[in-house]
């Protein structure tokens, strides 16, 4: 039998591709680890070595060029994330350095460690309020009740929001995330477009409140931030605001929700990460490289280049395959096992690399391994009730629910100090 | 082993410190900071990954002898 031509096979811009595409990922790093995509006039890349590369030099690959393979697809006069973000804004995940580097500088502090812990005691109230509501010995939609909330839950709190509407403003992070799906339309995306706007005006109201009652959260600091010598514009703030609130949730979802499901499947990993925590560490990484959220992003070249011999001229483009890089055996032994004590001295392309690797990695892993811990101390187990609904995506790994059901904990376990214990 | 760091690349994002708190830390000016120039042996396992991850390669390593 003949074998087919990866050119049939390989169709990154399909929803549907990504139904099954292990086999695959594994035949392009075996036979053509920098695989020309015709219709994209772009090459994928495949192994994590070639992706770091890629990431790192931004000096030949840009983001400037667009993001998102979908942005590739629907090339229209303007932009396709100019329908969602006012261009004075300055998107900075967009820019090259010098630029990049002064955008992104008035967010990362933030997001440090340091900065982090001083939210320690306010984000595990809005952790332990969350498992609260968990409902043991009956089938509740993971999604729903924990995952699509915490992420929410935990952007209000760093950018100090007034209101933390979580139905509203999951809808919006829902409608941006439309933008890299590649199921819609380009006319449809700019009816989606003109609903996410509702956004700005939200944050808006926020800064007015913001401006009388100044706190020392992110939107305050922000507020009194100074960028080329003025005060950050309207446009700006509502960039700055948007990341963290719609962009950085809906991925952080994909990983709660990955993260669970993928304990439910391994019950003895479940078990293990229950009685020793010092693998929570390494379970919310291997959870990472295990879901990838975010499949993949475009870089633009900038000057002709090489990658493992090929040649690459400028003005063509690179697809940087987290979800391939991920499973490369080269990085990764045993790949397409899932492994809670995976050590992993070369880390996973979960959040990217290089300069735009994604800013709220700490944030994450914090995240993560708080609700876990929390759940941990509180359930026993849990098990899938029914088979969790993948999206229809091609930018996004993620689940539109994830039927669970928690087994409450004996009171006699030892499990209560736990959280405490994974702080120290 | 010593740690060399370098601002111009650093863009403070704290992956060093999140793999060897003992060793990195992000300082207010939102720069990577080093605790000890010359970590202790039993901390090298540790502090070679944080520079192999490091993601816009602002850590460098030097021999004792560099």
């Amino acid at each position: 039998m003949a074998v087919d031509e990866l050119s049939d096979l390989v169709k990154i811009t399909e929803p549907s591709f990504y139904e099954n595409p292990v086999p695959i990922y594994q035949r392009l790093q075996q036979e053509a680890p920098v695989f020309y995509y015709a219709p994209l006039d772009m090459y994928v890349l495949t192994k994590h070595e070639d992706i770091r590369f890629a990431a790192q030099r931004q000096d030949i690959f840009s983001p400037t060029g667009g993001l998102l393979l979908t942005e590739i697809m629907h090339t229209k006069d303007t932009p396709l994330r100019e329908e969602f973000f006012d261009p004075a804004g300055e998107l900075f995940p967009y820019t090259d350095s010098p630029r990049h580097r002064q955008l992104r500088r008035l967010l990362t502090p933030a997001f440090t460690p340091r900065a982090l812990a001083t939210m320690t005691a306010e984000l595990e109230e809005s952790c332990r309020a969350l498992v609260d509501t968990i409902d043991a010995n009956r089938p509740i939609d993971f999604v729903e009740a924990v995952a699509s909330r915490l992420p929410i839950l935990f952007a209000s709190r760093l950018l100090g929001t007034t209101s933390s509407d979580v139905t509203r403003i999951r809808r919006w992070s829902d409608l941006l995330e439309n933008i890299g799906s590649g199921t819609l339309t380009a006319d449809e995306l700019h009816d989606v477009a003109q609903e996410f706007k509702e956004m700005s005006g939200f944050f808006l109201s926020e800064f007015d409140r913001k401006r009388q009652h100044p706190g020392t959260d992110l939107m305050s600091t922000l507020l009194d931030a100074t960028l080329d010598g003025e005060k950050l514009s309207e446009a700006k703030l509502i960039m700055y605001c948007t990341l963290v609130l719609a962009v950085g949730t809906d991925t952080t979802r994909s990983l709660l929700t990955g993260m669970a499901i993928a304990l439910a499947r391994h019950p003895d990993q479940l078990a293990q990460l229950r009685a020793d925590r010092s693998l929570m560490p390494t379970a919310v990484d291997e959870a990472l490289r295990w879901t990838t959220p975010a499949r993949g992003f475009v870089r633009t070249l900038l000057t002709d280049a090489e990658v493992r011999g090929q040649k690459i001229r400028a003005g063509q483009r690179v697809y940087l395959f987290y979800a391939a890089g991920n499973i490369d055996p080269d990085v990764f032994p045993d790949p397409l096992t899932f492994d809670i004590t995976r050590d992993q001295d070369i880390s996973h392309l979960g959040f990217g690399f290089g300069p735009h690797i994604c800013i709220g990695a700490q944030l994450v892993r914090m995240e993560a391994a708080m609700l876990y811990n929390m759940l941990l101390d509180r359930f026993s187990s849990w098990e899938l009730a029914a088979e969790p609904r993948r999206l229809t995506h091609i930018l996004r790994n993620g689940w539109h629910d994830a039927p669970l059901v928690f087994t409450p904990a004996n009171s006699d376990t030892p499990a209560a100090n736990s959280v405490a214990a994974a702080r120290s | 082993m010593r740690i060399q760091t370098d601002h111009s690349k650093c863009t403070g994002n704290g992956l060093c410190a999140g793999t060897a708190p003992t060793v990195f830390d992000v300082s207010e000016d939102g720069y990577v900071e080093v605790l000890q120039d010359v970590p202790g042996a039993e901390l090298a396992a540790l502090v070679r990954r944080a520079a192999l991850n490091c993601p816009t390669r602002a850590i460098t390593l030097l021999d004792d002898d560099q």
